[in-house]
């Protein structure tokens, strides 16, 4: 008697007489673990060894340029005692909260107006000109919106005085800097959402739109019991993407703001480069990224967990 | 049959565990820095040796990689230099690293990030922002062998301000070769001076004068408002008018916060009131290019150096002056210095040595003087023409620095600099009131300088 692998790799007790892998089994299985093994080195190398690292840095005290010196959990208490940390985290999960209902909210109009009968040639514009923005560099992005939303010398607030407005601190005012954000942000990205509803409304029956015209349904009822129950799934899709995304947002803050003013617009992964990269406290940034892996990791738990009671598979 | 299988599966995992081990233990870097050779050169501070010159074979083969920051044009400086040392050295292949400019704080996290992977390189063009970091990291080599022993180093040391000189010393010994350095003055556009009257400004006018100037030349709505004054909101830009009060960010030796000075918080106090109160500046935004403004006459003053210059002549705009900042008790102003130095790790300090030579040339610092974008360092290049034509009275870009301080440049430049401007901004954003905004950055400075010592 001795083990032998079937096909699908389930371990079986056989005896001799019993079929036994053959050479073309083997070069299979190698064949297999050969085609397997560039994304499993990428993931080592690109996930799982940086994961390993942070881990092992987040209990050092390391300034990348001599050895890492073990400090234990004094990283971790240090994250309690941190004032600016707090203010970062409600920067992160206002932008996040905000960003997401909004791209999310947006594309969703924007995907169930675009798949009426339009002609072709309206439809591919302005599918075009929603989602150009999405593939356009934040570095492009980002200048252009500097100079439409200067305090003095935007273009934005120009126009406003023309009309009486007074000039208002789109960057430069804290309580404004971050909605201005989340304003920008939207404006970029909501294309993405529309394209991925635009790619699930495609999955939605006709008949399910006849039936309800036949017993009389107005647009807005077709919209709300028809098409947004059956789209659920790639409204969670759309959240989720967007969820992980916003949370990790660093480019236009980080070259329209910088952070500022104060405080206002830095965001979690500004922090943690701003710890790790220019006050070169890296075991202090580890620690932070930890804490912020396990926080999204238990927030994309409760989305998945908590869609069982809203989305229509 | 098993035994192939199994044989199959230990050899796959046998090679992701190795090629993940090796990975795992290259990538961490425990301190050695590697030379571009790839030699290991862990060296405690007792064992950093004084470097010398040593006459060198002609024909000598070997490799040099170079760091350097700047624009296009100053790559073509770089390459001239080069150039010229391959004439002396033709089989040394020297490879530039060219970095574009982003601000010196921000290039010199790069290099101390590029050190640490363990790609660092022979020569690097490193400011004074970057010196104290890596001088306390042991990552730069000592030049005064190379400077009291080649005629070369003498005739720089005799020909370079002391205060550009004594920016790059720490602990008696000097770390870089000063190459072009930028010193603060006030730029006046002369045209709308004399519109409204008056008169060029005194080389030492005061705070008052130039607010009453501010006040004057601000005029217009719209599309036609001209701005009295272009503030410079970044960390060099803000200095001076501390030193112009008599203080300043940091202690002399860069060591300790000095922002519960209430002069810190007065000068910043008149800094805000010019936004807010006299209304003569816009108020500070990343993006408010203030030397464009100043060079579209939207702005009538500007607080800058001397590499905006380069630029007003590309735009043909040439009605314009410099004056020294203007004093409130203090007087003076800071300045920046760019140098080179030699990687402790190079396992060619002697001929990295020559290439340095090149770079501080009278040739390479008249070329820096003719291109307008930073100061030359050298006396005999600033008396020559090809400095004198850039600017009516160019010759104050130099003498300014007779009292100038050098830019606060403590070891933990970048925190220094991140903490001090997130608490400026809270000021020019009305958020903390300017005394209370500075105590709150003295502690959080203080804290950070008692952690640097644990």
């Amino acid at each position: 008697m001795q083990h032998e692998l079937e096909r699908g790799g389930r371990v079986i007790l056989s005896t001799n007489k019993q079929r036994s892998l053959n050479k073309y089994d083997v070069t299979e299985a190698t064949a297999g673990y050969l085609f397997i093994l560039p994304t499993y080195l990428c993931y080592i190398i690109f996930v799982l060894l940086p994961f390993i690292a942070v881990i092992f840095l987040s209990f050092t005290k390391y300034d990348i340029l001599s050895a890492p010196k073990f400090v234990g959990l004094d990283n971790f208490i240090e994250i309690f005692s941190d004032t600016r940390l707090l203010s970062v985290i409600i920067n992160t999960v206002y932008f996040a909260t905000f960003a997401v209902i909004f791209n999310v909210l947006i594309g969703l109009i924007l995907a169930i107006m675009l798949n009426r009968r339009l002609s072709p040639a309206l439809s591919y514009f302005f599918r075009l000109a929603y989602f150009l923005p999405v593939i356009v560099s934040y570095a492009y992005t980002s200048i252009i919106w500097q100079w439409l939303f200067s305090k003095d010398t935007g273009v934005v607030n120009y126009y406003l005085n023309l009309i009486g407005i007074p000039s208002l601190g789109w960057f430069a005012d804290p309580k404004l800097a971050l909605n201005t954000m989340i304003f920008m942000d939207v404006w970029k990205a909501c294309g993405f959402a529309m394209v991925i509803f635009l790619a699930g409304l495609q999955n939605i029956p006709k008949e399910y739109y006849e039936a309800c015209e036949i017993d009389g349904a107005n647009a807005m009822q077709t919209t709300l019991k028809i098409t947004v129950p059956l789209l659920t799934p790639t409204i969670l899709l759309n959240i989720i993407i967007y969820m992980l995304g916003c949370l990790q947002i660093f480019d236009p803050m980080n070259i329209i703001t910088q952070g500022g003013p104060g405080d206002s617009t830095r965001s979690m992964v500004m922090y943690i480069y701003e710890y790790g990269f220019q006050r070169f406290q890296m075991g202090y940034a580890s620690a932070i990224s930890l804490l912020f892996l396990i926080a999204i990791s238990i927030l994309t738990a409760i989305q998945f967990k908590t869609s069982k009671r809203w989305v229509h598979y | 049959m098993k035994s192939r299988i199994k044989v199959v599966k230990v050899v796959c995992l046998s090679i992701v565990a190795v090629i993940a081990l090796s990975i795992l233990f290259t990538g961490c870097n425990t301190g050695s820095n590697k030379s571009s050779t790839g030699v290991s050169t862990t060296q405690e501070p007792s064992k950093t040796q004084e470097t010398s010159a040593t006459s060198l074979d002609k024909n000598i083969s070997t490799k040099l990689n170079v760091q350097y920051m700047g624009n296009e044009s100053q790559k073509e400086l770089a390459d001239g230099a080069i150039k010229k040392f391959n004439e002396r050295f033709p089989n040394v292949k020297v490879t530039l690293t060219f970095s574009t400019p982003t601000t010196w704080g921000q290039y010199s996290d790069k290099i101390i990030a590029l050190v640490a992977s363990g790609n660092a390189p022979d020569l690097i063009h490193i400011p004074i922002e970057g010196t104290r970091l890596m001088q306390s990291k042991d990552i730069l080599a000592p030049l005064d062998g190379y400077m009291s022993s080649d005629p070369a180093g003498k005739e720089m040391i005799s020909d370079i301000d002391k205060s550009l000189l004594d920016a790059f010393t720490v602990d008696g010994k000097l770390y870089e070769v000063p190459i072009d350095f930028n010193d603060m003055v006030i730029f006046y556009n002369t045209k709308l001076l004399k519109e409204e009257g008056l008169p060029a400004p005194k080389a030492n006018w005061t705070w008052n004068e130039f607010l009453d100037y501010s006040k004057k030349l601000t005029k217009g709505e719209g599309d036609k408002k001209v701005w009295g004054f272009g503030l410079p909101a970044f960390h060099a830009g803000i200095i001076p008018w501390f030193i112009t009060s008599g203080t300043n960010t940091l202690n002399a030796d860069w060591t300790a916060s000095n922002l519960n000075d209430p002069k810190v918080a007065s000068a910043l106090q008149f800094v805000h009131d010019l936004v807010y109160v006299s209304k003569v500046t816009p108020q500070p935004e990343q993006n408010v290019d203030i030397y464009n403004l100043f060079g579209a006459e939207r702005m009538a003053m500007v607080g800058g150096g001397m590499w905006i210059v380069n630029n007003l002549h590309q735009n043909n705009f040439e009605d314009w002056d410099i004056v020294q900042w203007p004093q409130n008790g203090g007087i003076g102003t800071d300045f920046g210095v760019g140098g080179m130095a030699i990687m402790a790790a190079s396992k060619n300090k002697d001929i990295a040595w020559e290439l340095l030579k090149e770079f501080g040339s009278k040739e390479f610092d008249q070329a820096i003087a003719a291109m307008g974008t930073a100061t030359p360092v050298r006396r005999s290049v600033i008396a020559s023409d090809v400095f004198k034509k850039q600017a009516a009275n160019a010759e104050l870009f130099y003498t300014a620095l007779e009292g100038a301080t050098a830019i606060p440049s403590p070891v933990n430049y970048s925190e220094y600099e991140s903490i001090f401007m997130r608490h400026f901004t809270e000021i020019m954003t009305n958020q903390k009131s300017a005394p209370d905004a500075m105590a709150d950055a003295h502690k959080e400075l203080t804290d950070a300088f008692a952690k640097l010592k644990k």
